[in-house]
């Protein structure tokens, strides 16, 4: 299949099962919703967030299940357990945060706060995906790309690998600001390349570059576009680009998402009316759907005026439908008076581009007739669900550093791991070519004065990076043993004098072992007398999520539960549980401290996949990857085997409550 | 005494043992092999590795053979071999050196005695390598019977040429199997691989899990109950175990991840499982690793085994579905009613390398069958295929269900789209796989004996009578059940069965474990060999007998109940 073909059917796909799935998820009863997490029962409505009059809040019994603060959702009247269109019907909310059984809600509409009466029942539901614009912005991406002249032909070559690399002139001095031999070099590639990608491992400073290269770019006068995977890095980006010296008047972003981390000074942007007359020396950052307005404009435009109906999917066998769409998108791309990217930005800076999918890319690609791509390909890949099906993993930074060898720079010297933490991920992900700053060199976790006995090797400066085991089989996506040490070592660690917010983080791979950990957090403080307003500030404040979440993000020590044992979901979960970038993404967010928490089954483990597979043609690569993939685990639980603890009876003690705290003896 | 592991250990490992398995067959003599499906398999297996020696011969002129005498006496023939230059080893011994040596004191640090040894079946010279010999070493090739390599078996090389490794002082760093790609005794084919990838797996197999499996009593090593369980030889073990202890495993379709979370709740038997109550029920479901609702049923299940009642959902595969059988316990299916029963096939051609598809409508309509003659009108059939699985979908409106016979029909499928991607029919093939139930399962849940897929039109029918009419009790065994049948009927009970039930009594088989002692034979009918004419004559009677007893059966069964029958089908 074509490669457009592949890219759109995978598209299609991925959105047609995200929202199945969704809607036939609010199709049960709350009840069965409520048991996979997917909605909260039995909300209490409490009344205004003090002044915040937008901000509702809420109590609910148990555990938040899979919601976070920033998810959107669904507000419903849980008299009449709606389920299906009644849910769909509900208001539509921003979470604003969970804490114990506590949660504040951004409701958008400020007519519905009428029928919020203290005491009111309330269910909250995850919404369904409605991205129909967004999937309509992807799809015209990947129409524009395909059969415009420009700027198509030159997003043709540069996804064939024969973009031409000419220089754009000399190489400009490198700013003061800026060490070592790699980041140097990336600027000097970033400045004369109309195509450049720059691998930043954890730690290694790529959001400092990134600041850097704008800064100069800026100083030559240029438009400046920056785009982003999410609004978290948009606004990490521009806290750098303040950092680095850009004032604030020259920086603007097209608003979107959770803004109160963005720096202030900050141009507050209409998209819209920015793209009409982008000025030079200024930087706009946006998501890629915004980068993609000019393009959405003169398309939809084009579509207004076509005489060609858009065609429906229903009543049609699929080949009719994907020849009608083609013909479609060809008339409306060639009727459309499309901008030029030169008259629209100079230069497109895209971060976290290991994370953007072709079609995501390309919405910004087209926008400037330069790129600089920052990413790393070794943590996590796009999140595409139909990849398996069209063979669509590569993100467009992967593909880039692929095709054009010449122009990538791998970041080289990371600020964040010490030596020891260094290593691992170092030789396993990046040929040996990761080494840690001499200030991270020989950076030393300090554990608290007083720690119990059995935590006292764990939490010594040495080894910084340790295996805690935890025997026990047969758990699948929570382990409560698992989380009961995580807790307690987190609640030790905090109780020492640790900052919740700065200093600790824990991770698991799913969302069911951060809720268990939450939880025994919360029982073990309890026990241990923790007052509750320092509780909840701790709840509030410390991380507990998922390993994806976490992506771009550090701290002095991180607590890591690997929770799986069960053979049945190690096999059957095993791409996801067994994925190397995931891995390398959950080891290295430490500063200091790495702490894995895990049963020896984990490791121990063969996926069935892979003794049963075949080891000839694709199938045989399949198996390659997927051992290759259980290697990384195993051999890092084989370099760990004068590091690891088995602290399963510990475990067991504070599970049945006899646990003794010596602290308090 | 020492205790030997040995590549064996490793092939069957990470084949398929459970820890039981692993801790009998190190510390264990190895029971006699009489199941004529393994003779027959090893029998083929001597002649492939025969017919390759000859082939080694042809190219390097000489081959030394290391067969005859103890271990120890050809494990030192074998080094001097070695060291002598010798072009081609076959069946030498490695003792397993230095290699062997760390691991078995780490061992013995856990109070085991243990050897690490294996019997090669060739070790090729590699000139040019650098080892302890000179300026040449060896790298080790096993020849299996399979069509392509798997993991066990090149799990067993690296094993080997860890020992190796241990004598030489290098490792090769690849290894081979020789396969056939066309069945066995066909054309044979060298298949390499890396051993480096291997190493973290057989490491820590055999440095952490191995010496920490073996120091435990066999008493203290867990056991569950699974499906796989009816054909281990020591399921006697542990089937007493179980029934000693009342275990949880005894409900069919526990697994092991919910066994452990009923323990954790203090729940250890069937009978506490069955006077569980719903708080505590609820605490399992929202623990256990699968949902509430498999908990329910589980529990639900117990309840009815304490009882004595029937329930559903059990397999003659199944340890705790035997065990219930053994005490008269009914088995029954439930079925979904409504529905357009579709029965879909494809046969392959494994020397072209091609396959041919058709779909059979069972009901009033004719079968359709859309078939290749030839390679060269596979595409063609996939596409009539297709064509008519979109009719289905058309005219039933999506209510049909799709029958297939195993075989990973839906990953060839798939493979087959893959190869012919018809634009437009993506929708249809995944319609297709995701409407598919295995129909040997499903019969073999459903029925009390083992019914395989000889005619699978037939199949599907007696599958769909079935849903009403088995009788209650039933009998034990299979053989019971037919004859259970023919009584009822009034009619001779069926002349194939009887014949294997002779054969079975001949051979000291367990008449009911006859027919899952003879399925290796169905597989390898193609390559019947003039060694077992008993066997094979008996494989060939099976065969043609088969469609006959599932006639019979199908008679019977409207014989018994005519009524039901009738109801069944409206």
């Amino acid at each position: 299949m074509l490669e457009f073909d592949r890219h759109k059917r995978a598209l299609d796909l991925e959105f047609r099962l995200q929202r199945s799935e969704a809607l036939h998820n609010l199709e049960r009863p709350p009840a069965e919703r409520a048991e996979t997490g997917r909605a909260l029962v039995d909300l209490i409505y409490q009344g205004r967030d003090g002044r915040r009059t937008s901000h509702h809040i809420f109590l609910f019994p148990g555990q938040p299940g899979r919601f976070r603060a920033g998810d959107h959702a669904l507000l419903s009247f849980a008299a009449a357990d709606p389920a299906g269109a009644a849910v769909l019907e509900g208001y539509p909310v921003e979470i604003d945060s969970i804490a114990g059984e506590r949660i504040i809600v951004f409701l958008r509409r400020g007519e519905a706060g009428e029928e919020l009466t203290p005491g009111s029942r309330w269910i909250l539901d995850e919404r369904p995906p409605s991205w129909q614009p967004n999937y309509q912005r992807l799809s015209n991406a990947l129409a524009l790309a395909e059969y415009s002249v420009r700027p198509g032909s030159r997003l043709r070559a540069l996804l064939q690998g024969e973009l031409p690399l000419l220089s754009l002139g000399d190489p400009e001095n490198p700013p003061a600001d800026l060490a070592g031999v790699r980041a140097q070099e990336a600027f000097g590639m970033a400045m004369t390349r109309p195509l450049a990608a720059v691998q930043g491992p954890p730690g290694t400073g790529k959001t400092y570059l990134l600041a850097r290269v704008a800064r100069a770019l800026l100083d030559q006068g240029l438009r400046v576009v920056l785009c982003a995977f999410t609004h978290r890095a948009i606004n990490n980006a521009l806290h750098a680009l303040v950092d680095a010296g850009v004032p604030p008047a020259q920086l603007g972003k097209v608003r979107g998402g959770d803004e109160r981390d963005l720096p202030p000074g900050i141009t507050d942007l209409n998209r819209r009316a920015y793209w009409q007359k982008p000025p030079g020396g200024f930087l706009a950052a946006m998501t890629v759907y915004g980068a993609f307005e000019p393009y959405s404009r003169a398309l939809g435009i084009s579509a207004s005026r076509t005489t060609l109906p858009y065609p429906e999917r229903d009543g049609r066998d699929e080949q009719s439908f994907w020849d009608a769409l083609d013909l479609y998108n060809r008339r409306v791309v060639s009727g459309a008076r499309l901008p030029q990217p030169e008259t629209l930005a100079d230069v497109v800076l895209l971060d976290e581009s290991s994370q953007l999918t072709i079609p995501m890319a390309l919405c910004a690609l087209a926008c400037a007739p330069r790129v600089v791509l920052f990413g790393d390909h070794a943590q996590l890949p796009p999140v595409n669900p139909a990849a398996a099906h069209y063979d669509t993993h590569q993100s467009i930074f992967h593909l880039v550093a692929e095709r054009y060898p010449e122009t990538f720079v791998r970041l080289n010297e990371t600020h964040r791991m010490n030596a020891e933490l260094c290593t691992y991920p170092g030789e396993a992900f990046y040929a040996s070519d990761l080494h840690p700053s001499p200030a991270a060199r020989d950076r030393t976790f300090a554990a608290p004065d007083e720690v119990p006995a059995v935590y006292a090797p764990i939490l010594a400066p040495h080894p910084a990076s340790v295996l805690v085991e935890v025997r026990h089989e047969g758990q699948a996506q929570e382990a409560p043993l698992e989380a009961l040490l995580a807790a307690d070592l987190a609640l030790t660690l905090l109780e020492g004098g640790l900052d919740p917010r700065r200093d600790l983080a824990i991770l698991a791979p799913h969302r069911r072992q951060t809720s268990a950990i939450r939880t025994a957090f919360e029982r073990l403080a309890a026990t241990r007398g923790v007052a509750r307003a320092r509780l909840d500030a701790w709840l509030g404040d410390l991380l507990v999520d998922t390993v994806d979440r976490m992506q771009g993000q550090e701290r002095d020590v991180i607590l890591y539960s690997l929770t799986a044992s069960d053979p049945g979901t190690l096999d059957h979960e095993g791409d996801f549980l067994f994925l190397p970038n995931r891995f390398n993404v959950a080891i290295t967010r430490a500063r200091r401290k790495l702490i894995v928490l895990g049963s020896p089954h984990y490791f121990r483990h063969v996926p069935r996949a892979l003794t049963t597979a075949g080891w000839q043609g694709e199938d045989g690569a399949l198996s390659r990857r997927r051992l290759d993939a259980v290697n990384v685990l195993k051999r890092w639980y084989l370099d760990h085997r004068d590091r690891r603890f088995d602290l399963t009876a510990h475990a067991e003690s504070l599970a049945s409550g006899t646990a003794k705290n010596p602290l308090r003896a | 005494m020492a205790h030997s592991v040995t590549g064996l250990h490793i092939y069957y490992y990470f084949g398929h043992l459970c820890d039981y398995q692993a801790w009998r067959t190190v510390f264990e003599k190895r029971p006699p092999i009489d199941d004529p499906g393994l003779l027959l398999l090893l029998e083929q297996g001597r002649r492939n590795e025969a017919a390759w020696v000859e082939h080694l011969r042809e190219v390097h002129g000489e081959v030394l053979s290391l067969q005859g005498g103890t271990m120890e006496e050809r494990a030192e023939r074998t080094l001097a071999a070695m060291r002598a230059g010798a072009a081609v080893l076959h069946n030498g011994v490695l003792d397993g050196g230095p290699a062997g040596q760390t691991l078995a004191t780490r061992a013995a640090g856990r109070g085991l005695d243990l050897r690490f040894r294996g019997e090669t079946d060739l070790l090729i010279r590699v000139d040019g390598m650098q080892s302890a010999f000179g300026t040449w070493g060896y790298r080790v090739v096993d020849v299996k019977s399979s069509r392509t390599g798997r993991l066990p078996q090149f799990m067993q090389v690296a094993y080997y040429d860890r020992l190796l490794e241990g004598v030489q002082g290098a490792s090769h760093g690849r290894g081979s199997v020789i396969v056939f790609p066309d069945g066995s005794g066909g054309r044979a084919q060298e298949e390499f691989f890396d051993l480096e990838p291997l190493a973290p797996s057989l490491t820590l197999f055999l440095e952490e899990h191995l010496p920490e499996l073996l120091a435990r009593k066999p008493e203290e090593i867990a056991y569950h109950l699974a499906p796989h369980c009816a054909h281990c030889l020591w399921n006697d073990h542990c089937r007493t175990r179980a029934e000693t202890e009342r275990d949880l495993s005894l409900v069919p379709g526990m697994q092991p991840g919910h066994r452990r979370a009923f323990r954790r709740a203090g729940i250890d038997t069937l009978e506490a499982l069955a006077g569980v109550t719903e708080p505590v029920l609820e605490a399992v479901a929202r623990e256990a690793p699968s949902g509430g609702d498999t908990v329910r049923r589980l529990h639900a299940q117990a309840l009815t085994l304490r009882d004595g009642a029937a329930r559903p959902r059990m397999s003659l595969r199944d340890a705790g579905a035997l065990w219930l059988l053994e005490r008269n316990r009914v088995v029954r299916e439930p079925f979904e009613a409504n529905r357009l029963a579709v029965l879909v096939d494809l046969a392959g051609d494994a020397v072209a390398g091609t396959e041919s598809a058709w779909v059979v409508r069972v009901g009033d309509h004719p079968p359709q069958k859309f078939h290749a003659g030839d390679a060269r009108e596979e595409e063609l059939a996939f596409a009539r295929f297709l064509d008519g699985m979109a009719r289905v979908h058309e005219r039933t409106k999506g209510r049909f269900t799709v029958f297939h016979d195993g075989g990973g029909l839906d990953r060839r499928l798939e493979r087959l789209f893959e190869k012919y991607p018809a634009e437009g029919r993506g929708e249809i093939v995944r319609e297709t796989i995701g409407r598919m139930v295995d129909m040997a399962a499903l019969l073999r849940r459903s029925f009390l004996f083992p019914v395989t897929t000889a005619a699978p039109r037939d199949e599907v029918e007696l599958y769909l009578q079935a849903g009403g009419i088995l009788p209650e009790p039933a009998p034990a065994t299979p053989l019971g059940l037919a004859t259970h049948l023919a009584e009822t009927a009034g009619v001779a009970p069926d002349e194939g069965l009887a014949e294997l039930t002779e054969a079975a009594a001949r051979i000291g088989i367990r008449p009911d474990a006859l027919p899952e002692r003879l399925e290796p034979f169905i597989a390898l009918r193609m390559h019947a060999e003039r060694r077992h004419p008993f066997w094979m004559a008996l494989v060939e009677d099976l065969q043609i007998r088969r469609l006959a007893r599932l006639q019979t059966a199908l008679r019977l069964l409207r014989m018994a109940a005519p009524e039901r029958t009738e109801a069944a089908h409206a």
